[in-house]
């Protein structure tokens, strides 16, 4: 039937059936690719397609980049920095020629040059650079410039003068001219040398003459221009410490101390060796350090375990230290705290008196600190061992470093040995795995029950003498090559090659102490100038991060244990943090305008603050403590009696018989205990410790004069709430669950450290309590500065 | 003498062994665990996700392996072995506080719960 036609002799349909058809895509079953018009052969079909999937893949990558404008919009979050927007420099060099080009497309376009200086100060700069060459120069003449040089005040133009003349006297008759006595000669063109007090403390180091003149009073550490430019830097006990890094990294350092690596430069911890001949006192001074009794165990003795505890002067505790003995090289490595330093090393003096040798070895010997369960690990990657090292030492080595997790190594294992210049390699590498390798849990449980009898060797005693002794430290620097020197030796080999000519390999021998401290917490000690270099190396491993301070102290929180000083009130350094912290507390405070100070708080009433609200106010606990005794009542009766007027005995002693007359006393006495430490460390053999909870107290004179023996404790809450620094604990006696008028009789003690745990995942703090009447794993009640709630927590003794 | 028991060296090396496998702690909470486990599937291509629990946590590994099996119609495979754990034996009336350490052979379940439902 032939179709319908309207008037005009048109298919009246036409239209829409155009229109259906141009919906349905016509498929192309005369491809080539098309096999017998039924199979597709893929790889014709791609190939005839491969422009249209190139340009489509080249679009897609191109809209990316489009959408970062600026090259320095797309780099990671740790290579940010401000300004970058318009300041070359401070985008990595690789990127600079892009961003360049791309601030010339931009509105305001490349900024101009700044003018060269001109004038006086145009000298000032020229000079500089004449005495830089200088001392680069003295420097490659293997010498430092005299102590002449640091000491005295001179000008620009006078220190040239004399540096010119020390190196015409060095060039004079190959250092036989004049001024020579002075003159210090180097076996390196780096710089390094030892710089050892025998028995005198040592001087600070001179530093390059470039810094020199920053480091008059805080010494930096080998690492400091690296960490300066990273971290916030602190000043401190004559140093300059890293703090923290600049970059946001609190969860950062709770993930790498729980499955990865910080690492911490630690050279700030002075270091002194003992040398004394006759075994037997120097036995007997290694006992009377430590903080055993009757003998000093005898893996100690051997110096297969290191020791890392209290350190104690005449019996009295000064600080934790680390004390690593070496029988066979008659010396003593003592690692302390740099504020508790000068006082050991005169105290020391005394002791030994003629009998030895008390090296300082402040600037002489430096560490880092390796935090972490795959510490061992990641180190190993750059730890190069010599072909002669013991083979037992090497065995173990290899399997520690195989091991994920070293949290379960005995505390004290120590290992030393010599390594090659760990620049000569270009990238970390694992150590090779051994053929016969089993079950990985099995090697590391049989090298754990191995290390725990002590008695594998794995001291090379070449490599402690070296470390420990000045000629030894002094022939490690010999020949050390120059960051130039090694880029110029990688210059000559392949691209491909991962370590520089195997000729060089044996240039330096570098002694170290590998050393367990704590249950998560490495030190590695080195000769001072090596820092660097195995630094430089350390930070290219994948599971290292950086961390300061803050970082052990976080590491140390987490794990509930104190950190050095603020937790550790019956210290000298302790104290003096906690009063400072008040100060500042208290001006911060009263510096707030009225309405923002919290007078409604329990704490800052005025009428009843028996107790600062400022810090851990420990003379308020002591008269509390000793006014309760003195009172002859019992807690219950304290509390239970209402304020009354005041009552007198016969010398005009106010008689206590409420909480209140405790208040009104012990307000008196405030003022006038300023300054004055009352807290020491519990000491169960002390016998006034052990008795201190049926003191009797008769006078208010032994309340004024009275002592508190306290004892650390780290506390967990049960369930919810919240830790602060300066949290108060009190005895489960209180029973209320808010803060009441007579609280503080139940009080014993504060938290000097408390926020949220990260590996706990609730809040927990450190602190320290008067232990009587309290063991380990009882119910506290925990309040925080300036608030009413009391929290329920458990508590544990810190162990020794 | 203070028994100071260790935990095996449970560390997962691999990005992979970390996104499919699931320890399981006494102290774990059975509804968060199975909630967890099941979320590993969307985040995994394998198809198997491990579940491992020792000890006393056994039984509520079991209970976990249970509740895929019957309640949400996963294939389950179940199997043991023991692992080896070091105890540690501190001497406290020692000066020293020297430890000994002993190995302990500890039993543990493994069930590998399988995408496909049955």
């Amino acid at each position: 039937m032939a179709a319908p036609k309207n008037a005009n002799g048109k298919n009246p349909n036409a239209k829409k059936a155009r229109l259906y058809n141009s919906r349905t895509i016509k498929t192309q079953v005369n491809d080539s690719s098309f096999v017998d018009k039924e199979r597709l052969n893929i790889p014709d079909f791609l190939q005839s397609r491969t422009f249209e999937i190139k340009s489509f893949e080249l679009s897609q990558l191109k809209t990316k980049n489009a959408s970062a404008t600026r090259v320095f919009q797309s780099l990671p979050r740790v290579l940010r920095r401000r300004a970058a927007s318009h300041n070359v420099k401070r985008i990595p060099k690789r990127l600079r020629n892009r961003s360049l080009k791309e601030m010339k497309n931009s509105l305001n376009g490349v900024p101009p040059k700044t003018e060269h200086l001109r004038g006086r100060q145009l000298y000032r700069l020229n000079t500089r650079k004449k005495l830089l060459k200088l001392g680069g120069r003295l420097k490659l003449l293997r010498s430092l410039p005299t102590d002449d040089f640091y000491n005295q005040k001179f000008n620009m133009r006078e220190k040239i003068k004399k540096l010119n003349e020390e190196i015409t006297s060095i060039q004079e008759q190959g250092g036989n001219g004049k001024n020579t006595e002075n003159v210090k000669k180097l076996n390196n063109a780096c710089g390094s040398y030892d710089n050892t007090g025998i028995n005198e403390i040592a001087p600070k180091p001179r530093g390059n003459i470039k810094f020199h003149k920053r480091q008059h009073k805080f010494t930096w550490l080998p690492t400091h221009i690296w960490h300066s430019k990273r971290f916030h830097m602190t000043k401190q006990y004559g140093y300059q410490i890293p703090l923290t890094p600049t970059q946001k990294c609190f969860r950062l350092m709770n993930r790498q101390k729980r499955s990865g690596t910080i690492l911490v430069e630690t050279s700030y911890l002075n270091s002194l060796v003992l040398e004394i001949k006759d075994q037997e006192k120097l036995k007997e001074v290694l006992l009377s350090l430590t903080k055993y009794v009757k003998k000093v165990p005898q893996s100690i003795v051997n110096g297969n375990k290191s020791y890392h505890d209290w350190i104690e002067i005449k019996g009295k505790k000064i600080g934790k230290g680390l004390v690593y003995a070496s029988l066979e090289t008659c010396k003593i490595l003592i690692r302390v705290q740099p504020c508790i330093y000068k006082s050991l090393f005169t105290e020391l003096q005394e002791i030994i008196g003629r009998d030895g040798t008390i090296y300082d070895c402040s600037y002489s010997l430096g560490s880092v600190d390796l935090i972490g369960p795959t510490a061992i690990n990641s180190i190993s990657k750059v730890l190069h061992l010599f072909k002669d090292t013991n083979k037992e030492l090497v065995q173990s080595w290899s399997e520690l470093s195989r091991t994920n997790d070293s949290n379960v190594v005995p505390i004290g294992t120590t290992l030393s040995f010599d390594i090659m210049d760990p620049r000569i390699w270009k990238r970390p590498v694992n150590l090779p795995t051994p053929a016969s390798e089993g079950n990985s849990s099995d090697f590391t449980n049989d090298l754990i029950i191995r290390l725990s009898q002590w008695n594998s060797s794995l001291i090379t005693k070449s490599s402690i003498f070296n470390l420990l002794e000045p000629s030894g430290r002094h022939d490690t620097y010999k020949d050390q090559f120059s960051t130039k020197a090694i880029s110029q030796k990688f210059s000559q080999t392949k691209d491909s090659s991962n370590s520089i000519d195997q000729a060089y390999h044996e240039n330096s021998r570098i002694p170290l102490l590998i050393t367990k401290v704590s249950k998560y917490n490495w030190t590695v000690i080195m000769p001072w100038y090596w820092v660097l270099p195995l630094w430089i190396k350390l930070i290219g491993v994948r599971n290292i991060k950086t961390g300061g301070l803050k970082q052990i102290q976080q590491a140390n929180f987490e794990e509930g244990v104190p950190n050095f000083p603020q937790d550790y009130p019956f210290l000298k350094d302790g104290w003096i943090f906690n009063e400072l912290l008040g100060k500042i507390t208290k001006e911060k405070h009263d510096a707030k305008p009225l309405n923002l100070q919290n007078k409604a708080a329990p704490d800052l009433r005025e009428d009843e603050m028996v107790i600062s609200p400022f810090n851990c106010d420990w003379n308020g606990l002591k008269n509390i403590v000793y006014l309760t005794k003195y009172s002859k009542k019992s807690e219950e009766e304290l509390k239970t009696t209402a304020p009354n007027f005041a009552t007198f005995d016969e010398n005009l002693n106010r008689i206590v018989k409420s909480y209140d007359d405790i208040v009104q006393i012990a307000k008196t006495f405030k003022a006038s205990l300023e300054g004055v430490s009352v807290v020491e460390l519990f000491d169960k053999n002390n016998q006034s410790h052990a008795t201190f909870n049926t003191l009797e107290v008769s006078t208010l004179k032994e309340v004024v004069q009275g002592r508190i023996p306290v004892a650390q404790v780290s506390i967990e809450l049960v369930s919810g709430g919240k830790i602060k620094d300066g949290a108060r604990i009190y005895t489960k006696d209180h029973k209320e669950e808010v803060y009441q008028p007579w609280s503080f009789i139940h009080l014993v003690g504060y938290v000097s450290s408390g926020a949220f745990n990260l590996s706990k995942g609730k809040d927990s703090g450190v602190g320290a309590i008067i232990p009587s009447g309290i063991s380990d794993n009882d119910e506290v009640l925990v309040r925080n500065i300036g608030t009413s709630k009391m929290y329920t927590a458990k508590l544990r003794f810190v162990k020794d | 003498m203070t028994l100071i028991k260790h935990s095996p060296n449970t560390t997962l090396k691999t990005n992979s062994e970390q996104s499919t496998t699931f320890l399981v702690k006494l102290s774990t909470p059975f509804v968060s665990a199975v909630k967890r486990i099941d979320k590993m599937f969307t985040r995994t291509r394998s198809d198997t996700v491990v579940v491992k629990g020792m000890g006393k946590a056994m039984e509520k590994t079991l209970g976990i392996g249970g509740t895929f099996d019957d309640k949400l119609g996963y294939s389950v495979g179940y199997y043991t072995g023991s692992v080896e754990v070091l105890d540690e034996v501190v001497d406290e009336e020692d000066e020293a506080h020297e430890s000994v350490y002993k190995k302990r052979m500890v039993s543990y379940v493994e069930l590998r719960i399988r995408k496909d439902r049955k």
